[in-house]
């Protein structure tokens, strides 16, 4: 039998109670005599990047990956479970969690936008578990990325120094019609063939209805989804308000990766764009940067893509500043 | 007594070691106390029991992304299991899930290792009876784990052995078709499907990994799955057939019956059913089949009985 390359991280579980239900998270932590740290020379020795490291503290921030959609900490085709080994290779903690009701652990089924109680038990625990970790960057993918900023504007979690953002989910019943009109339909009426198509009778009726249907929800007013109650302890507001409040408000740098094939990505620029006082200005907000993978589909299911993000990730969270 | 105050201890995961072959993340859920023989508070909480466990079931996993859609199903259902007196392990393979090693590290022997060292993990848990005999071990195979069972039989040889099927594939060669399907539909969808599977399988034959739905499959892998099959063994004692469908009252279908037939004229005692439910495995959203676990129930705690059930629907 083959043996395994020797890792650059170490993985472990960690046990974390939630209201009295365990989650069941996964530790990648960097292996001190693997991790030399980008300052060491690639010519030193083993051992004296093994001294390097064990003289360099423990890393003091680390990722909280917040499996979002369909998905337990594992991810689509893995990624969560490589993501996570990555940036430990690369010197970074990332832990990450079945939240409630989702994959091994306990409790009811229950959505993104109630688990505020997960987050703050997994930094709980972990922080039992290394005292020496005193910030995280909230990673989210889809809902998890509407979680995340969720979390930050509910909470206001001094602990929370960065916001990693893939493909963030701001999906209502118009957004999505506006979508696909948009970045479909209109590509579509935009191509020849469509019209010689059209013209010859060999585009269905259907497809006709649907369309119609479609600009007809799109255009409904985004006002009818919401409600407008003011900021407070019990925010009722649609979640995508309160996200964008959570993005204006946090303090931290903010890290947004967007797919280009990815109609939840082409949704959260519509709304950035066209969501209103809410939305108006957040690209361009201090310390947000937004990085593009034009090909990339919503889940980044290559292992191109993957390191792409893996890379952004780690360059990202070295860069978060420290507490003062 | 503490018992009465200390909240019991539910699943706990781990890391197996297998030496160089890294670590797999394991499940291990305690038997409980039987709901018969335990009140009903502590029934709703699982006490774990201090008598010997029922049986042992290990769980073989479904394929690549099969197994995210079916985790929450697993767990849900290894607690019932565990709850009802059975104790129960889960295991993710080499390249799967939290275990050691890429997707394209994987290969069918070592996923067939894999399963022997998990059930030689959970077999050296179990004590003989006052018969001398250990009580039965249970393969619980989703999808193509089934396929995975056979790989157990010779290191269980002194104690019975029961099958417990969720929607088995019998040939590997039909989930290793769908697989590249996916591969197909992004292509089609990308305008480039013409030929796909051929020039899949010319890769394989070269002997390189191809990457579909963002798992890289390697040929040691793709060969062993293609050859593989689930056949009819004398080895076996009891096996648990059971089906998904949607619909009320569905029945098996024919090469399900055909199967049921050839396990029975092996001389095994076979109960077969199709509850109703949605396939959860293959389901975008993450979905639950409770009457399934029902089922799965009734056929581990059967007596006697086991096979003189008629072959029906489950409408519980």
């Amino acid at each position: 039998m083959n043996a395994m390359p020797t890792p650059a991280h170490r993985d472990s579980v960690l046990r974390i109670d939630c209201d009295g239900q365990a989650l069941v998270g996964l530790l990648s932590e960097p292996v001190a005599a693997a991790y030399a740290g980008p300052s060491a020379s690639a010519s030193a020795s083993a051992s004296a990047a093994a001294a390097d490291v064990m003289a360099r503290p423990a890393p003091d921030t680390g990722v909280l990956l917040i499996v979002g959609g369909p998905q337990y900490r594992v991810g689509s085709h893995r990624q969560f479970t490589l993501l996570g080994r990555a940036l430990a290779g690369a010197g970074v903690p990332c832990l990450r969690l079945d939240y409630r009701g989702m994959g091994d652990a306990q409790g009811d089924q229950r959505d993104f936008e109630q688990v505020d109680a997960d987050i703050a038990a997994a930094i709980d625990a972990w922080q039992r578990e290394h005292p020496s970790l005193k910030r995280v960057v909230l990673w989210g993918l889809c809902d998890a990325a509407s979680a995340a900023l969720l979390y930050v504007h509910r909470r206001r979690d001094p602990r929370v120094a960065g916001l990693c953002l893939a493909n963030p989910w701001v999906r209502t019943a118009t957004s999505l019609a506006r979508a696909q009109v948009k970045h479909y339909y209109l590509d579509r009426l935009r191509q020849p063939a469509f019209w010689r198509k059209l013209l010859s009778g060999r585009v269905g009726l259907g497809a006709v209805r649907e369309l119609l249907g479609k600009l007809a929800t799109s255009r409904a007013s985004a006002a009818s989804e919401h409600s407008s109650r003011p900021a407070g302890p019990a925010d009722t507001r649609h979640y995508t308000e309160q996200m964008a409040d959570g993005l204006r408000a946090f303090g931290g740098p903010v890290l947004l990766i967007l797919s280009g094939d990815d109609v939840c990505a082409n949704e959260f620029l519509d709304r950035c764009r066209d969501g209103g006082p809410a939305w108006q200005g957040l690209l361009n907000r201090p310390g947000l940067r937004r990085e593009d993978l034009p090909d990339a589909d919503h889940t980044f299911s290559t292992a191109a893509w993957r390191a792409h993000v893996e890379r952004l990730t780690a360059a990202f969270v070295r860069g978060v500043p420290a507490a003062t | 007594m503490a018992a009465a105050t200390t909240p019991p201890p539910s699943s706990t995961p781990f890391f197996l070691d297998d030496g160089v072959g890294g670590q797999r993340l394991c499940v291990h859920y305690p038997a409980g106390v039987p709901a018969a023989s335990a009140t009903s508070a502590a029934a709703s909480t699982a006490a774990v029991s201090t008598a010997p466990p029922r049986g042992q079931i290990l769980l073989l996993p479904p394929f690549a992304e099969e197994m995210n859609k079916s985790r929450r199903m697993t767990a849900l259902a290894a607690r019932a299991f565990a709850a009802a007196g059975f104790e129960v392990l889960t295991m993710d393979l080499l390249g799967c899930g939290d275990s050691s090693g890429d997707f394209g590290d994987a290969s069918w022997a070592r996923w067939q290792d894999d399963v022997r060292l998990a059930a030689d993990w959970l077999d050296a848990r179990a004590l003989p009876g006052p018969d001398g005999v250990k009580a039965p071990f249970w393969l619980w195979g989703l999808r193509a784990g089934a396929l995975l069972a056979p790989a157990a039989f010779e290191t269980l040889n002194d104690r019975p052995l029961h099958l417990l099927l969720w929607q088995p594939m019998t040939a590997g060669k039909l989930q290793l078709q769908q697989f590249m399907r996916l591969r197909v539909a992004a292509d089609l969808i990308g305008g480039q499907a013409k030929g796909a599977v051929q020039a899949m399988r010319d890769q394989l034959a070269r002997g390189e990994a191809v990457e579909i739905a963002g798992y890289l499959l390697a040929p040691a892998l793709a060969e062993g799955l293609e050859s593989a099959q689930l056949k009819p063994s004398a080895r076996v004692r009891r096996v648990a057939w059971l089906e998904l469908s949607p619909r009320e009252d569905a029945t098996l279908t024919p090469a399900a019956s055909m199967a049921v037939d050839a396990w029975t004229a092996q001389g095994v005692d076979v109960r077969a059913a199709v509850s109703q439910g949605p396939s959860f495995w293959a389901a975008t959203e993450i979905e639950e089949a409770p009457r399934l676990i029902e089922a799965s129930l009734a056929a581990l705690t059967a007596g006697a009985d086991f096979a003189t059930r008629p072959v029906e629907a489950v409408t519980a």
